[in-house]
């Protein structure tokens, strides 16, 4: 079943590769979700996310016709995205203040950090889709994460990519995936402490 | 019932009797003997039962038979004196092992004589063979449902495999600093086998710092997803395509009119590299061309003639990327001149690994859609 899918996105692409406006209009639909959800996630904003969701198809159209599948298109579509996002955060110098950084693990030693996760908060499926505000929180919290941590909690908990296919967006190893997404999810923990925290105590 | 036994005289004059060896004197008190002793009757059956069956066989058969022994006669007419009488549960061994099959030659024509003579036998019989029938009735083809019969074996052999496969791995105890990158590595299924079953042998045993951080976790993909989840949800994605239509049509627009100038890529190490392609030529050109532009540029504005387009080349004689990186080129050399800075994001395919000619820039083009800049991102440039 899955092979099959992979096989019509790849004539899909090809088709779009020869100006096949349908197949690339396909495309577009298939992955404009996924697009979308990195997006907003990096970006908060929704017109902002919308805009660059686009740029980011207008880009992947104007270069499609060099892609040659030696990488999985959903891979090489992210990676787009990814760079559309950082790009845009620089551009309208929107980056926040709080900046957690975890260039003190020097790649991909995370040796000497005995922090670990604390224990649970109290989030359950129940409490976040009953509480559509505590799920705006949760956006919130996840703005408060440097751009780095934030795309790749994204990419882990949202798209699903395993660390390779992690690894081959971001272009970094797959070690620094592993450290990096170590410190993304303490520290989305701790901001989620902070904005949510009162929130979970009301039932 | 009650009955004399046989002696051993009496079992061999009705045995003479059977044969039809005997003579007068003793076939009528054979007879007589028959008619007042149901042993007799019984081990006259029996004699006859045997007499049947050795009858039956093949003349060799016959000839190589050897007859029984003087002790099984004897043993025969002491065995169906004595079963007689006996109760019928007292015969069950007997008579089950006659029907099983296991039954010697004498204890086989001793029942076959008792079916004759008692009618609580043959029933006994009877119902063995019933039951025997029902329970092959039972247990025929027809009656088994043998629809998941193979996936079992399959799933037993499967489970086999994966335990020999798995290499035993005794269960450490939880060191929360030592195994948390194992149970961060295990919530996002990125361990083996032997990783699985070590961090499964702590929750089967109610670790609960493990609980406690694979729950956390948990906790932390749901908050991510579910945030962006509900984004998602409000967001009207069907105007995305329309907005891209018109973007689309603007660049199939910019193809056609051939604006984008594509210079061939460079030749291959093994090609004798031309005059034209040495990089000290491409530095020269591209001096020569900004000198040209600084000297002829403010002429053409004095004379108020209209520029309709200028552009810059910037051709550069080796760049090693990775396939499919995207990334930023910068010529601060070019500041002072018409422009501030030379910039163009050029994105490298795997069909084109080492471009020649990056990109042509318009003095008015922004930087709008190509413009990744991706320090952010380690990638080779």
């Amino acid at each position: 079943m899955e092979e099959e899918k992979e096989d019509r996105e790849v004539e899909l692409v090809k088709l779009a590769q020869q100006g096949d406006r349908d197949a690339f209009r396909q495309l577009v639909e298939t992955y404009q979700r996924k697009v979308y959800g990195i997006c907003i996630g990096m970006l908060k904003d929704p017109d902002d996310s919308m805009d660059v969701s686009q740029e980011v198809f207008i880009k992947v159209y104007r270069y499609l016709e060099k892609f040659n599948f030696e990488s999985s298109f959903y891979t090489w579509l992210y990676r787009i995205t990814v760079n559309k996002c950082i790009d845009f955060i620089r551009k309208q110098k929107r980056k926040r203040e709080v900046d957690y950084d975890d260039g003190i693990l020097r790649g991909d030693d995370v040796e000497g950090d005995d922090s670990i996760l604390p224990s649970r908060l109290g989030i359950n499926p129940d409490k976040v889709y009953g509480r559509k505000e505590l799920r705006g929180k949760m956006l919130e919290a996840l703005e408060t994460l440097s751009e780095k941590h934030r795309t790749i909690l994204i990419l882990r908990e949202v798209e699903g990519l395993a660390y390779d296919e992690i690894a081959e967006v971001l272009q970094i190893s797959k070690g620094t995936v592993m450290s990096r997404l170590y410190h993304a999810r303490r520290y989305f923990q701790d901001a989620v402490q902070e904005y949510v925290g009162d929130a979970l105590e009301v039932s | 019932m009650t009955s004399k036994r046989l002696t051993k005289q009496q079992a061999l004059l009705l045995q003479r009797f059977v044969d039809g060896q005997a003579d007068d004197d003793q076939r009528r008190a054979a007879e007589d003997l028959l008619e007042s002793s149901p042993p007799a009757r019984v081990y006259v059956a029996a004699l006859e039962e045997l007499g049947h069956a050795v009858r039956a066989a093949e003349q060799e058969a016959w000839r190589r038979a050897s007859p029984p022994p003087v002790n099984d006669w004897v043993r025969l007419a002491e065995t169906s004196t004595e079963f007689v009488d006996a109760s019928l549960d007292e015969l069950a061994p007997l008579l089950e092992r006659f029907h099983d099959g296991e039954a010697d030659r004498a204890e086989a024509a001793v029942v076959a004589g008792l079916i004759d003579e008692r009618d609580d036998v043959a029933g006994y019989l009877a119902e063995l063979d019933g039951l025997a029938s029902a329970l092959r009735q039972g247990l025929s083809e027809e009656k088994v449902d043998f629809g998941g019969f193979w996936d079992g074996i399959a799933a037993a052999i499967d489970e086999e495999d994966s335990k020999q496969a798995a290499p035993t791995v005794p269960l450490h105890s939880f060191d929360a600093e030592e195994h948390r990158l194992l149970l961060y590595r295990y919530h996002d299924g990125e361990v083996d086998q032997a990783e699985r079953a070590m961090v499964e042998g702590w929750i089967a045993a109610d670790n609960e710092e493990v609980d406690a951080i694979l729950g956390a976790m948990a906790e932390i993909g749901l908050g991510v997803t579910a945030g962006i989840e509900q984004a998602r949800e409000s967001a009207n994605l069907d105007q995305l395509w329309h907005g891209l239509e018109d973007h689309l049509d603007a660049i199939d627009a910019e193809r056609a009119a051939d604006n984008v100038v594509a210079f061939d890529r460079a030749p291959d190490k093994d090609d004798k590299k031309s005059t034209w392609n040495h990089p000290l030529f491409a530095m020269a050109a591209a001096v020569v061309l900004l000198i040209t532009g600084a000297l002829v540029g403010p002429q053409l504005m004095q004379s108020q003639e209209e520029i309709v387009e200028t552009r810059t080349i910037v051709i550069f004689d080796n760049v090693e990327t990775a396939p499919g990186s995207s990334f930023h080129v910068s010529a601060p050399e070019f500041a002072g001149h018409e422009f501030d800075a030379a910039e163009a994001d050029f994105f490298v395919s795997d069909d084109d690994p080492q471009p020649t000619v990056l990109w042509l820039i318009e003095d008015d083009e922004d930087d709008d859609d190509d413009d990744d800049d991706i320090d952010e991102l380690p990638g080779p440039i």
